[in-house]
């Protein structure tokens, strides 16, 4: 089944606020009650265009704002595969790793909402089948990539018990 | 390889040799959480399902946001950590043991060399003492309570030279804000920051917390100073771990370098509601001002107090004005009291909180009033920091704080200056 794009009508600098507005931020929401009401306040029914497997593209600065980790679990709860921007904002970067929610970075100007995407995560390319153009995709560090096999930090200390065979 | 003191801690403690934007896994020597953020680490803690905490040494909860609770739902949270940490046989310092940054400072816990995480956003106030610490999330600092280890992406580093010789009345939070206003954030963000020049080699080792703790405000993951003299004498008298100083090779790569020559410098100030809207005090001068507040971890340490006692000898607090007074530690509050610090400020009008956060937490001790204007030790300015959002708050030192008491309006030190031997 292809996978499609999803872009919102802001591009850079697009806030935790904006992506889970700040009354969810308490810890009484199952991730998938979360996951309804992402981008709620900004776009109509978005999370119910989302499909497993489909990517969100973003420009730069993506997750600045109140540092809160419940927008990434939000984020990761739709099915989402990854979010594509060009840069993330350094705690929501963080937020994101240690939820499990695939961050990848990639110029994204080409990208339009709803273009069918493809993404080959072994040599790092970003095929854009609408357009019938490829990028580059900028590789994850090794451990990264371990940590979302895992399916997030969380999820690897709960399956290793430690980060022994990383030090 | 060329490396900063950031890249050299890293591969110490991961044991890989690192540089800028590797991600490493790492030891960490030491962490904590306080109590506006120990009860959500306590609940991913949970999660990661681990059966103890990594290391009781090396990790604490500290009480001293909200301290004594203000209300119900906070007492349920101070409640709640002092459980865990029984639970887990953890270290606690409980309401009225100080800010969480100074009270482990006095620990010894932590010494030259090594890695702090802690769940506050001034933890990188460690950094004087050639520590790279580093502000966290709960989830990050939960991670670290379980394994005595965290991920990093190993930071770019900004040198900052801070030349000359400072003049009277003028001390290391001027020389901060004056650094704050001068740099630009996007280059210091998510960067680690070192600190050189004689000015930092004439300060005590009290002034250089200030430098550190202050460098949050920067946005920058770390603060750090070589070890000198200075460095090493204080760690040798209270760290309880011998001390392994780290310099930076002198050829090692810094993505910015800023210089200052700061001789020249007035006291400054910060403006409402940025820190970095940072003036000259004769641009403010006059300002009425309803409350000053003395304390912090910028600024609550003995010689801070000790300045504003110096300045307040004699003299009384405007009327109307609220001078609120809140040693970082309880062991600051006990010297204070030996000195004769604190009979001065209270013969003077001033009101003593007990040890912690005090006003600066926007909880308790000094809410504000819609309109009023508070002038602050501490290092945060930005609008509802101290409980109201209609309210405007002035930051500077404790010498700039306690002349503007005794005027009501904020007032230039400088005037006491036979006082600030």
């Amino acid at each position: 089944m292809p996978n499609f794009s999803h872009r919102v009508r802001k591009q850079n600098d697009i806030t935790t606020d904006c992506i889970l507005p700040e009354k969810y931020k308490f810890n009484t929401w199952t991730e998938k009650e979360l996951a309804q009401h992402v981008f709620e306040n900004t776009e109509e029914a978005f999370h119910e265009k989302v499909k497993e497997g489909d990517f969100f593209v973003a420009g730069a600065n993506f997750g600045c704002g109140p540092s809160r980790e419940q927008a990434a679990l939000a984020l990761k709860a739709t099915g989402l595969r990854a979010v594509i921007a060009k840069s993330y904002d350094r705690i929501f970067y963080r937020n994101a790793v240690n939820a499990g929610l695939c961050l990848l970075e990639c110029e994204t100007n080409y990208i339009d909402d709803m273009d069918e995407l493809d993404l080959d995560a072994e040599k790092n390319i970003l095929f854009n089948r609408s357009k019938g153009v490829n990028f580059e995709v900028k590789p994850m560090p090794v451990i990264m990539r371990k940590f979302m096999a895992s399916g997030g930090v969380i999820e690897y200390l709960k399956q290793y018990g430690d980060f022994e065979d990383l030090v | 390889m060329r490396q900063t003191i950031a890249e050299k801690i890293l591969s110490d403690h991961s044991g890989n040799t690192v540089k800028s934007e590797d991600v490493v896994v790492a030891n960490v020597d030491f962490c904590f959480g306080q109590d506006i953020t120990s009860s959500e680490i306590i609940d991913s803690f949970r999660k990661i399902g681990v059966k103890d905490i990594f290391n009781k040494e090396r990790s604490c909860m500290v009480l001293d946001h909200s301290c004594p609770s203000p209300n119900i739902e906070l007492s349920e949270v101070h409640k709640k950590i002092r459980n865990f940490t029984s639970e887990y046989d953890m270290k606690i310092f409980s309401s009225g043991e100080g800010v969480s940054h100074q009270v482990i400072i006095e620990s010894g816990n932590i010494t030259c060399g090594d890695i702090v995480v802690g769940a506050d956003s001034h933890s990188c106030i460690f950094g004087a003492l050639n520590v790279m610490a580093m502000g966290v999330g709960t989830t990050d600092l939960a991670i670290a309570l379980a394994t005595g280890k965290s991920w990093f992406i190993v930071p770019e580093t900004v040198k900052v030279i801070l030349d000359g010789q400072l003049s009277k009345g003028v001390f290391a939070k001027d020389v901060m804000l004056h650094v704050i206003g001068n740099v630009d954030k996007a280059c210091t963000a998510s960067r680690a920051i070192e600190f050189y020049g004689d000015v930092i080699g004439e300060m005590s080792v009290d002034a250089r917390f200030t430098v550190s703790s202050v460098a949050a405000e920067m946005d920058a993951k770390c603060g750090i100073m070589p070890a000198d003299k200075k460095t090493i004498q204080w760690a040798k008298k209270y760290s309880v771990r011998e001390p392994r100083p780290v310099e930076a090779d002198p050829d090692a790569h810094y993505s910015e370098i800023y210089e200052f020559d700061v001789s020249e410098l007035s006291p400054q100030v910060s403006r409402p509601h940025d820190i970095r809207e940072v003036c000259d005090i004769e641009d403010v001068e006059g300002t009425e001002i309803d409350q000053v507040c003395i304390g912090s971890c910028a600024n609550g340490r003995l010689e801070d107090i000790e300045v504003a006692s110096r300045i307040l000898k004699g003299k009384k607090v405007a009327p109307g004005v609220k001078l609120i007074v809140t040693p970082a530690s309880r062991k600051i509050y006990v010297d204070a009291m030996k000195k004769g610090y604190l009979e001065v400020l209270v013969g003077a009008g001033a009101i003593i909180n007990n040890p912690g956060c005090g006003p600066c937490s926007g909880t308790h001790q000094g809410v504000l009033a819609d309109g009023e204007n508070a002038f602050s030790t501490s290092n945060k300015n930005s609008k509802g920091r101290m409980g109201n959002v209609n309210a405007n708050i002035y930051l500077g030192s404790p010498a700039v704080a306690a002349a503007t008491a005794i005027a009501g309006k904020i007032a230039d030190p400088r005037e006491y200056k036979r006082r600030l031997t």
